[in-house]
């Protein structure tokens, strides 16, 4: 059972975001993130910061394999967090998705030490 | 030669500020393709290269340099690209930015820089990028819109509230002085005129960089700075900057001949590249000089032709010719190589001399060289004229320089109130004594608390000439700078 953060997840009608603590941490990011879920994804990410430096876990795993699109505006907020991530973050890929095929690799560039991206 | 942590910290603040700016100019480009957005991106881009090199922060310059790359493929497709490509334009902007913020002696190791160059690669060639030709048409033309930056023109036109703005805070008590005292201040440092040195320490900066950038290409340089320390704007000053960093590039890489080309031709082998900076007549004046082969105007012709900005056959001056090299996009290169090619440089220059109502002009001959001169105008920056204290209000009155005491009592002296003429209410003083004024033409009489005296005001908030009153600072205590004859009333 998936263990909410304090503050709403993101979920509307095209995106859905949640967070499970169950086994690890584990976000899960469905849909399509499209320019107007900025905000509410920037807010997410800050929280979700805060959660893993309070728990003190080594790790996240960010599933994006359900994700079909991501705005600029979105992908600038994830890598505002990876700036300041001082976890792993496992990003959980689908190489049918096009966007995705091209663009984590490149979101990998900014720290390989911390980020990875699973196929 | 080591690169001074001042001039680092000054890059990295600098380089955020261009990449806000191009990250704004590249959504407002995507959503309604305005050409001044576009062109800010370019020159923002093209600048930010050039610095970067300059203190040395390689990585940046590279990826400054694929991401031109990806402006000029996005360019030429009129900013029709897809999200994969917008994807793309914004991870090396935000990668940029991470590269600007890291810090010496941080663990560097998990940035992956040729992993990262090798993804704008892969974007540049799934998006048909075909080595950077530059044999097509200009890119197309966009729409034009009025920029919304905060011109020089600009603040004069809000001048007017500014110092309604002063008043209203200078002469408030208690509680509402303290609100008032946030909008005059918000008002103050939106509007108000910052000052700025331009001096040989400040252009010196670009020597180390150039001499480098010139060894890279085979020659050999010296820079020489004849610059004049002067007091001028920030805008002045950026755009004086900005036109350094650009011609001196321009000079090292177009200008100056190789060693070996110069001696042929009974020169030294080394170049002289002389910057001259002199004040003159409310304007800066920056003049970039080398000794080089001067501009090949055949080639500019021919150039011009086959991008479609002369028609063939026409008869076009060299003057016109070196407007043609300002334009955007041009370049006599058919390729671009990382330090130009790419028709951005002079653009850059032009318009930032341009948009502070300057100019930029060359004077060449073929053989011995060419000297671009920016020209910018300095606003009047200090006046020297009589201050004076009037009745109810609390701050000094400077009067326009183009008025003075007079000696005498006047027949018919126009006898004003200035607490009145400035819509507070009226002093109604009766203890103090009058001094009378003229401009040459008019003759006004005015309650004053004290003798007039001369003092030196430095301007902070500039309005048109049309109105009552600027906004000056006397030994750093504000006041108003103003024109009588413009108190209503006044004027025949």
């Amino acid at each position: 059972m998936a263990v909410r953060l304090r503050v709403p997840p993101v979920d509307d009608p095209d995106f859905f975001a949640e967070v499970d603590f169950t086994t690890g941490a584990v976000l899960r990011l469905v849909g399509s993130a499209d320019t107007i879920a900025t905000p509410e994804l920037a807010a997410l990410l800050q929280t979700l910061h805060g959660e893993l430096i309070a728990k003190a876990l080594p790790e996240i795993v960010v599933d994006l394999r359900d994700l079909d699109f991501m705005a600029a505006t979105c992908v600038r907020e994830l890598v505002h967090w990876i700036e300041g991530a001082r976890y792993k973050i496992r990003l959980r890929s689908n190489p049918t998705i096009v966007w995705q095929r091209h663009a984590l690799p490149a979101l990998s560039c900014f720290d390989t030490t911390l980020v990875t991206v699973e196929v | 030669m080591a690169i001074s942590e001042e001039l680092i910290a000054q890059f990295r603040a600098t380089a955020m500020t261009r990449i806000e700016t191009i990250e704004a100019s590249w959504m407002r480009v995507l959503s309604v393709l305005a050409e001044d957005a576009s062109l800010v991106i370019q020159r923002e881009i093209h600048t930010l290269k050039g610095e970067s090199r300059i203190v040395g922060f390689t990585d940046v310059n590279m990826v400054c340099h694929k991401l031109e790359d990806l402006v000029d493929v996005a360019r030429a497709r009129g900013y029709a690209v897809d999200d994969d490509f917008d994807l793309a334009v914004t991870m090396a902007l935000r990668f940029m930015a991470m590269l600007i913020h890291k810090r010496i002696g941080s663990d560097l190791s998990g940035i992956d820089l040729p992993g990262f160059v090798r993804h704008i690669d892969g974007v540049l060639d799934r998006h048909e990028h075909t080595g950077r030709s530059r044999s097509g048409s200009m890119p197309p033309l966009l729409s034009r819109s009025v920029s919304t930056r905060m011109t020089s023109h600009l603040r004069t036109q809000l001048g007017p509230a500014a110092v309604d703005a002063f008043v209203e805070f200078a002469v408030a008590q208690g509680a509402r002085r303290d609100r008032l005292r946030a909008s005059w201040h918000l008002l103050r440092d939106l509007i108000g005129i910052q000052r700025a040195i331009v001096s040989a320490a400040q252009l010196g900066k670009y020597k180390p960089s150039a001499i480098s950038l010139a060894k890279d290409l085979g020659k050999e340089i010296d820079v020489v700075f004849e610059i004049a320390t002067a007091e001028v704007t920030t805008e002045v000053l950026a755009a004086i900057d900005v036109a350094a960093l650009h011609l001196v590039r321009n000079a090292a890489d177009h200008g100056i001949e190789p060693p070996a080309a110069r001696i042929a031709k009974h020169k030294r082998g080394t170049g002289t590249i002389r910057l001259r900076g002199i004040s003159r007549d409310g304007e800066y004046v920056l003049e970039v000089e080398d000794d080089g082969d001067g501009i090949d105007f055949e080639r500019v012709r021919a150039r011009a032709i086959e991008l479609g900005l002369v028609p063939a056959g026409a008869i076009v001056d060299e003057a016109r010719l070196v407007e043609v090299m300002c334009h955007p996009g041009f370049s006599t290169r058919s390729e671009a190589n990382e330090i130009s090619g790419r028709g951005v440089g002079l653009d850059a220059v032009r318009a930032s001399a341009v948009d502070l109502g300057g100019s930029l002009t060359a004077r060449t001959e073929r053989g011995k060289g060419t000297t671009w001169s920016v020209a910018i105008p300095v606003p009047t920056l200090a006046v020297h004229n009589l201050a004076i204290r009037a009745p109810g209000l609390r701050f000094p009155i400077i009067l326009d320089p183009s008025w003075r005491l007079l000696d005498s009592h006047p027949k018919m002296p126009i006898v004003v109130d200035l607490a009145a003429a400035l819509g507070l209410a009226p002093s109604n003083s009766i203890s103090t004594t009058f001094s009378f004024f003229t401009n040459g033409e008019l003759e006004i009489g005015m309650a004053c608390g004290n003798r007039p005296g001369h003092v030196d005001a430095r301007r902070l908030i500039t309005t048109p000439s049309t109105s009552i009153a600027e906004v000056a600072t006397v030994d750093s205590i504000e006041g108003l700078l103003l024109r009588p004859d413009r108190i209503p009333g006044v004027l025949p």
